[in-house]
């Protein structure tokens, strides 16, 4: 039999246990908030093209149901040299541009950069069979459709 | 620096001329705003271009405009700039303003155009499809705002819009245009939402030129349409969260009573 002090001990033991709880709760539902917020920030402030030469393509991710279908805008791109490999649930886009774009012509800032390539890493909901992948290229945009099941 | 020939503020936007001009009659208002696919921007600059149109003015807010100046030739201009040629006055902006502050900006415009005796307004946008990937031959619509309008516009061979949703910013802008009782009309063509689409803006144009009677040559926008969509991107990217944020993809979807 326990005297009431050590019951009410206790009750202090668990509330203090389930206010630890809440605590640690709270301090990482800020955190990831945070972390989110400052991913987001940096996203829209990233350009899409680095001074090494190389092009981010626009690209948008589509659930169709059955498949998820992956568009990658490519302009200007070679399309002998379009490269798509998969990693994980990670799919990489490479082209090389039909000859070297300069900024220059648009504006005297970036008079050194020239443009040779498109690189994307796109992350997908899932990881992909890649001999179930179909692929199709029409007027510089690339069509990847990734069969769920 | 631009020298300032007069200033004037509707509502919370400063409109700036460089010069004095009016445009001739019957004249046309056209205003190019990003939207789906960079349709109306893509236009309007290579109209710019083409038409060797005079840039006499800018539009800028403090309050509703993004803290930007545009640096052209070395010239100092708003983020919203005002071109004319003839009977034609182009207002164009590469920069969409937050959705709260479109009806503040649609009002100033129609209201500027009004001070300047605008007879009629035109809107070209993208119409977005989601299978614009396969499509080669892209339709284009159109929508009146009253039987006039219709009447010309139907002799462009071309459908009206029957049943739709159309979102964003040039819904409001049509919408306080009909509030107005103004002659407008909206050209649509079928256009990537997601991506800069020059091969929608050309439709569109030719479908201008037939309206205010102006050749328009689209020629060099289609020869150099994978360019501009390589030098379009970083404008898409930044537009396409305001597009997101007032549910454009509502577009999309058929409506339940037609």
């Amino acid at each position: 039999m326990s005297s009431p002090e050590d019951e009410l001990e206790e009750i202090f033991r668990r509330i203090n246990e389930l206010r630890r709880r809440i605590e640690s709760f709270v301090e990482e539902a800020v955190r990831r908030s945070l972390e989110g917020t400052r991913r987001q920030a940096v996203e829209a402030l990233r350009p899409l093209w680095s001074s090494e030469g190389v092009l981010e393509p626009l690209y948008s991710v589509r659930d169709t149901g059955r498949e998820y279908v992956v568009y990658v805008d490519l302009p200007y791109a070679n399309e002998g040299t379009i490269d798509v490999k998969f990693i994980g649930n990670e799919m990489v886009i490479e082209a090389r541009l039909k000859s070297e774009v300069a900024i220059n012509g648009w504006h005297k800032r970036y008079q050194e950069t020239k443009f040779h390539s498109y690189r994307a890493v796109v992350k997908l909901p899932v990881a992909p069979d890649p001999r179930r992948v179909r692929i199709r290229v029409r007027k510089g945009v690339i069509q990847v459709v990734i069969p769920k099941d | 620096m631009q020298k300032v020939y007069r200033e004037e503020w509707i509502g919370e936007f400063r409109f700036i001329e460089y010069e004095d001009y009016s445009p001739a009659r019957p004249s046309y208002m056209i205003i190019a705003l990003p939207d789906a696919g960079l349709v109306s921007v893509i236009a309007a600059s290579h109209m710019i271009k083409k038409l060797g149109m005079e840039e006499v003015g800018g539009v800028d807010s403090y309050t509703y405009l993004p803290p930007v100046i545009v640096v052209h030739k070395g010239n100092v201009r708003p983020p919203v700039r005002i071109f004319t040629r003839d009977n034609l006055l182009l207002i164009y902006t590469e920069f969409l303003p937050a959705s709260a502050a479109i009806p503040a900006l649609v009002n100033s415009l129609l209201d500027y155009g009004a001070r300047k005796g605008i007879d009629n307004l035109v809107c070209m946008t993208g119409i977005p499809i989601p299978n614009r990937f396969e499509v080669d031959k892209l339709r284009s619509f159109y929508v009146p705002s009253n039987p006039d309008v219709d009447r010309v516009a139907r002799g462009l061979g071309i459908e009206p819009f029957e049943n739709g949703f159309l979102v964003g910013p040039y819904a409001i802008l049509f919408k306080e245009a009909l509030r107005r009782r103004m002659n407008a009309v909206m050209f649509l063509t079928e256009s990537f939402m997601e991506f800069p689409d020059p091969e929608a803006s050309a439709k569109n144009l030719t479908l201008l030129s037939r309206f205010v009677g102006v050749e328009i040559d689209v020629k060099e926008l289609l020869e150099q349409a994978e360019l501009i969509r390589l030098r379009a991107r970083e404008h898409m990217k930044r537009v396409m969260p305001n597009l997101a944020q007032m549910r454009k993809e509502y577009e999309y979807a058929p409506p339940l009573y037609t």
